[in-house]
């Protein structure tokens, strides 16, 4: 059983298209993140799986139930919008409750699961007062308790931190991750941030141009990403590309495990070794230092080989300055292969 | 006390006496506002302002300058607002029958201390003596008939031809022009009317037109002082009757209100075969109907009848002695023969003296198209407009009344009844 | 720098401000003391003296214009027109906006033109609208004569009896006011967050549970404000009167205004005419109070 699958669920508007046909399975009570550029399509799917677009051609499944068409209230889902989209007019409690007076749930009920949504969120003492009142990571759990009063399955949620400070930010992906273990959600989950979606998904779907690219745990996504966008778009600094036909590389002893179809060599930046001698590491690559990143524990070196440029961390207390030349290298196992085509390579 | 005066016409008069003030700056030529309707459609405005060039042209020490004042009303409400603001224009054109609006209240000065020679006389003499029964006032002479216009009988040869009667013999009397209006009623298959045979309009200003059907039953409304009416005469009620009935009784007229605005295009789109309007018109119904048509005198109850209308000009009692005088020779200029006949010409308006009738210029029209001179020989048997104290109230009143008789919210007797009290209540102060 | 200091040093400035705050306010202020205050002040003095005849001025006469008031059967007759005018034209010209704003709203595509289509009766001025309409009542070969026709339905006067002419004369108002409020709701309308309605839709409430629990309060600020100018105007309307049916046929149609209008510059009656001022300014000044004062506790700005 799964709580959420695509089957070629495509989405076009004339001659664009938002989303090519895919697939896709998010299993029961788990963190899903969409991420990707804005344009990708990721809040196209999630409005998809909302039931506020319909698709252009496949069928979508909640809980293995096809519904396709059906109309977002019987879906099963709550939403959290970017914006919150509270009722400016309407209490911080009648706003919870919103949900609940449509379906005329008895009195005392809403009274009860009010009460208790309000602790989960922490808003027990501003119940009374009106959106405007509140700042914006008290509007961020209105929105919060809005979706989860409804006591739905699924919880979508539309970039619903990216309106709050960096540090409010950082305390609420702790929270809510916190939350969806605890009230045993499935959540699907759209961000640009991917240190917000590597930290708190179960599984990242990656999207780009209108196509998923990868959909995996974070840790596989890191360790395989499967096309040269995935391993740009994860990772900070992002992995270094290189052209295996470029001459200043041939000497690297990584090349000698390239395999034939290889277009790109990726390495991560902590994967490489720098060194000021070139001492026991025979295929070391001669570079220099083009500029220095100090970031507290570490630094980002950005050094060039010939005309090929890579980035390297380093330790922070290491003292490293522009123009110096240096000596690189990277164990065989950190090789990344990608073909022509932007796929990886299994070697 | 001249402040109260002030309050209520102050904001009204804000444009028209700025401009004012600009022009009487120049002392040498003496300035002579002149404030002018346009009550008909053609180039009206046109002519005006090319009869202020020539007369300016002709006088030096003159300059007569026109303003466009609007309609009727407009015009008569920026003139009294000016002049209680005491910046009346010299002269202003105005219906005639304001005259004891004007005289009521102090505005303007009779004519007739403007005359002092001969030719003067000669010239004051020379008018229709219809047009001049809404011009004089307690023996003084207040207005020179200027624009003034009569009612009269279009009527549609195409569709006489059609209803099997003369083509070229209009109704002469009520009783013929019942059975004729019979004749040329036309329905469709489900019983809805197509075309009536006669109409009548009632919007607006319906005392007017019903004063040819009350001079036509013998009876005159109003006293030439203005201050007792005639409503409740049962000749008035007769001839009420008559005009109730051709709807009510006859079905020859359209029922309820019929408006003045739209009568002539009612009667060029053939939706009425015969209609009562003013001379004024007929340039504009000769310019579109697109049949052969005929205009005539209005049919005789007891006896023919019309009221005339339109304006006069009159010359106003707060400008200077000099503005006064030069006004006056604008007013004598306007008249003469020639001019007056090209006037009407132009305008549709009846010319209004014998002698302008007889000049080449208005006699080779009317050889070209009799109809022009309809208007004319129906003076013989016009009588003056309704015209009293307090008239608008008056008419008002007089008019309220024969609206709810043609709609029929009162009897005829009832309406005239209720309009003779109002009208005795507001001319009591006048006796 | 020290706090006392700071107080003396304020204290001219602040006077040299007030007075700089008033020169510039005294253009505005001159102009609305001269063209309303003035006025109102004087109309209202003007309402106890009697109506000055020729050379003879007016005198205090007390409450003589308010008597010649209650006892003249057009006065009552405008006013009860009027009334009927209001109450008809304000909540159906207010109503039929509001639709046709949540419809024009909820269309994406051709809005702009289905705008203009409706916006059009406001851009036009009334005489011309008047006109318009009078042809559409013209008997026999009217626009409605027509339509009608086509159904077989009998000729009817519309401007021309007594019983037809004030609604006929209310629709053109309807017609004309409509269009107007509408823009301001529609622009009301296109500030609302269309997340909201996600918001609701994902809750499953219905169009008309999302109108009056999100859209309507919402909309209540435009909605006064329309309010407030649909009984402004049902008193101020008086153009399409003039050119219509000149308060006729007799009387059936003639409102406040046009009476006031009559009385003021066809009657010369000038003293009866500031009663009659006084009294339509009391009514609407009232009816606006009223309105701010008892809708602006349910509005959420």
């Amino acid at each position: 059983m799964s709580a959420i699958e695509f089957k070629g669920v495509s989405r076009r508007w004339g001659d664009v298209t938002a989303l090519h046909p895919c697939d896709l399975r998010v299993e029961p009570g788990t963190f899903a993140v969409l991420l990707g550029p804005s344009g990708c399509g990721k809040s196209t799917t999630l409005r998809l799986i909302a039931g506020l677009d319909s698709p252009s051609e496949g069928a979508i499944f909640i809980n293995d139930r096809d519904v396709t068409t059906a109309p977002p209230v019987l879906r099963d889902v709550a939403m959290v919008f970017q914006n919150y989209a509270l009722f400016p007019h309407l209490t911080v409690a009648d706003n919870i409750l919103f949900g609940l007076q449509v379906r005329k749930t008895p009195r005392a009920e809403q009274e009860e699961r009010l009460a208790k949504v309000l602790v989960i969120v922490g808003l027990e003492q501003l119940s009374a007062r009106k959106p405007s009142q509140l700042s914006g990571g008290q509007q961020q759990r209105v929105a919060l308790a809005r979706a989860i009063i409804a006591q739905k399955t699924v919880c979508l949620m539309d970039e619903p931190l990216s309106n709050l400070d960096a540090k409010l930010r950082q305390e609420m992906r702790a929270e809510l991750r916190d939350l969806q273990q605890r009230l045993k959600l499935t959540v699907v989950y759209v961000t640009h941030d991917q240190t917000e979606a590597m930290s708190m998904a179960d599984q990242v779907i990656l999207m780009n141009q209108g196509r998923i690219e990868q959909a995996t745990t974070p840790r596989d996504m890191y360790a395989q990403p499967q096309t040269t966008f995935a391993a740009k778009f994860i990772g900070t600094p992002s992995m270094s590309l290189l052209d295996v036909n470029n001459p200043a590389l041939a000497a690297s002893a990584a090349f000698a495990a390239k395999p034939a179809n290889a277009a790109t060599l990726g390495v991560r930046p902590e994967d490489i070794s720098i060194s000021r001698e070139r001492g026991g590491a025979p295929g070391a690559l001669e570079a220099s230092v083009v500029s220095v990143e100090y970031l507290g524990a570490d630094s980002i070196l950005r050094c060039n080989i010939g005309d090929a440029s890579l980035h390297a961390r380093v330790l922070g207390q290491a003292r490293w300055d522009a123009n110096t030349p240096v000596f690189i290298d990277w164990p065989v196992s950190a090789n990344h292969w990608f073909d022509a085509n932007g796929r990886r390579v299994i070697v | 006390m001249k402040r109260l005066n002030h309050t209520f016409a102050k904001l009204a008069t804000a444009v028209a006496s700025a401009s004012l003030i600009a022009s009487s700056a120049f002392a040498q030529t003496t300035e002579v506002p002149f404030y002018f309707p346009v009550a008909v459609g053609g180039p009206i405005t046109k002519f005006i302002d090319q009869f202020a060039a020539d007369f300016n042209k002709e006088n030096p020490t003159i300059k007569v300058s026109p303003i466009y004042a609007g309609s009727y009303q407009d015009t008569i409400v920026k003139a009294l607002t000016a002049n209680k603001a005491g910046t009346p224009p010299a002269a202003s054109v105005l219906l005639s029958t304001d005259t004891f609006t004007l005289i009521d209240d102090d505005a303007i000065v009779p004519i007739d201390n403007f005359v002092r020679t001969d030719d003067d006389k000669k010239w004051l003499n020379g008018f229709y003596k219809a047009f001049m029964l809404n011009s004089q006032v307690g023996g003084k002479t207040w207005g020179v008939p200027f624009q003034r216009s009569t009612v009269v009988l279009y009527w549609n040869k195409e569709a006489f031809k059609e209803a099997g009667l003369d083509p070229n013999k209009p109704p002469a009397t009520w009783a013929e022009m019942v059975s004729m209006a019979q004749k040329l009623t036309k329905k469709d298959a489900s019983g809805k009317v197509t075309q009536y045979g006669i109409q009548i309009p009632s919007s607006g200003f319906p005392y007017w037109l019903f004063q040819g059907l009350a001079t036509q039953n013998e009876v005159i409304l109003a006293n030439e002082a203005g201050t007792q009416t005639k409503f409740d005469d049962p000749k008035v009620i007769e001839a009420l009757q008559f005009w109730v009935d051709l709807s009510k009784k006859h079905g020859v007229h359209p029922p309820g209100i019929v408006e003045w605005g739209t009568t002539p295009k009612d009667f060029m789109e053939k939706k009425s075969a015969m209609i009562w309007t003013t001379t004024g018109n007929l340039s504009n119904i000769r310019n579109n109907a697109k049949f052969e048509f005929g205009v005539a005198m209005l049919p005789a109850g007891k006896k023919r009848g019309s009221p005339t209308g339109g304006g006069n000009f009159f010359i106003f009692k707060k400008a200077t002695l000099a503005q006064q005088e030069a006004a006056f020779r604008f007013a004598k200029w306007l008249t003469q023969p020639e001019r007056a006949a090209q006037w009407g010409i132009d305008t549709g308006y009846v010319a209004v003296s014998p002698a302008a009738f007889d000049t080449p210029a208005l006699k080779k029209y009317a050889s070209e198209f009799p109809p022009a001179t309809v208007a004319r020989d129906q003076l013989q048997f016009a009588v003056a407009e309704l015209s009293t104290h307090d008239n608008q109230r008056v008419a008002k009143a007089f008019n309220d009344g024969l609206q709810a008789a043609i709609t029929g919210s009162k009897t005829a007797e009832q309406a005239m009844k209720d309009a003779q009290r109002e009208a005795e209540r507001l001319l009591r102060g006048f006796k | 720098m020290d706090p006392g200091l700071r107080r003396d040093d304020a204290k001219p400035m602040n006077h040299q401000r007030q007075a700089h705050a008033y020169l510039m306010l005294l253009p505005a202020l001159a102009l609305l003391v001269a063209f309303t205050h003035y006025p109102a002040v004087a109309t209202f003095i003007d309402s106890f003296m009697s109506t000055p005849k020729g050379s003879k001025p007016p005198s205090f006469v007390g409450l003589e214009n308010y008597r010649i008031m209650v006892e003249d059967p057009i006065f009552w007759q405008a006013f009860r027109n009027n009334l009927w005018f209001a109450l008809a034209t304000i909540p159906l010209s207010v109503g039929l906006a509001l639709a046709m704003a949540l419809w024009v709203n909820a269309r994406l595509s051709g809005q702009a033109f289905l705008r203009m289509a409706y916006f059009t009766p406001t851009v036009l001025p009334m005489i011309a609208v008047a006109n318009i309409w009078l042809f559409f009542y013209t008997p026999t070969y009217g626009l409605l004569e027509q339509i009608g026709g086509v159904f077989g339905l009998p000729s009817h006067n519309w401007l021309g009896d007594k019983s037809t002419a004030l609604g006929a004369i209310t629709m053109v108002a309807i017609w004309k006011e409509a269009g107007f409020f509408m823009i301001f709701y529609l622009a009301a309308l296109q500030g609302i967050n269309p997340s909201l309605r996600e918001a609701a839709a994902i809750e499953g409430a219905g169009r008309w549970f999302f109108f009056r629990r999100v859209l309507w309060p919402l909309l209540m600020p435009t909605t006064i404000f329309v309010l407030v100018n649909a009984v402004i105007n049902a008193f101020r309307m008086v153009d399409h009167v003039v050119v219509m049916t000149r308060g006729g046929p007799d009387n059936a149609t003639s409102l406040l205004l046009f009476h006031l209008y009559e009385v003021g510059f066809r009657y010369w009656d000038t003293g009866y005419a500031a009663a009659i001022t006084v009294v339509l300014l009391g009514v609407l000044a009232s009816v606006a109070l009223a309105q701010f004062f008892l809708m602006d506790r349910k509005a959420h700005y």
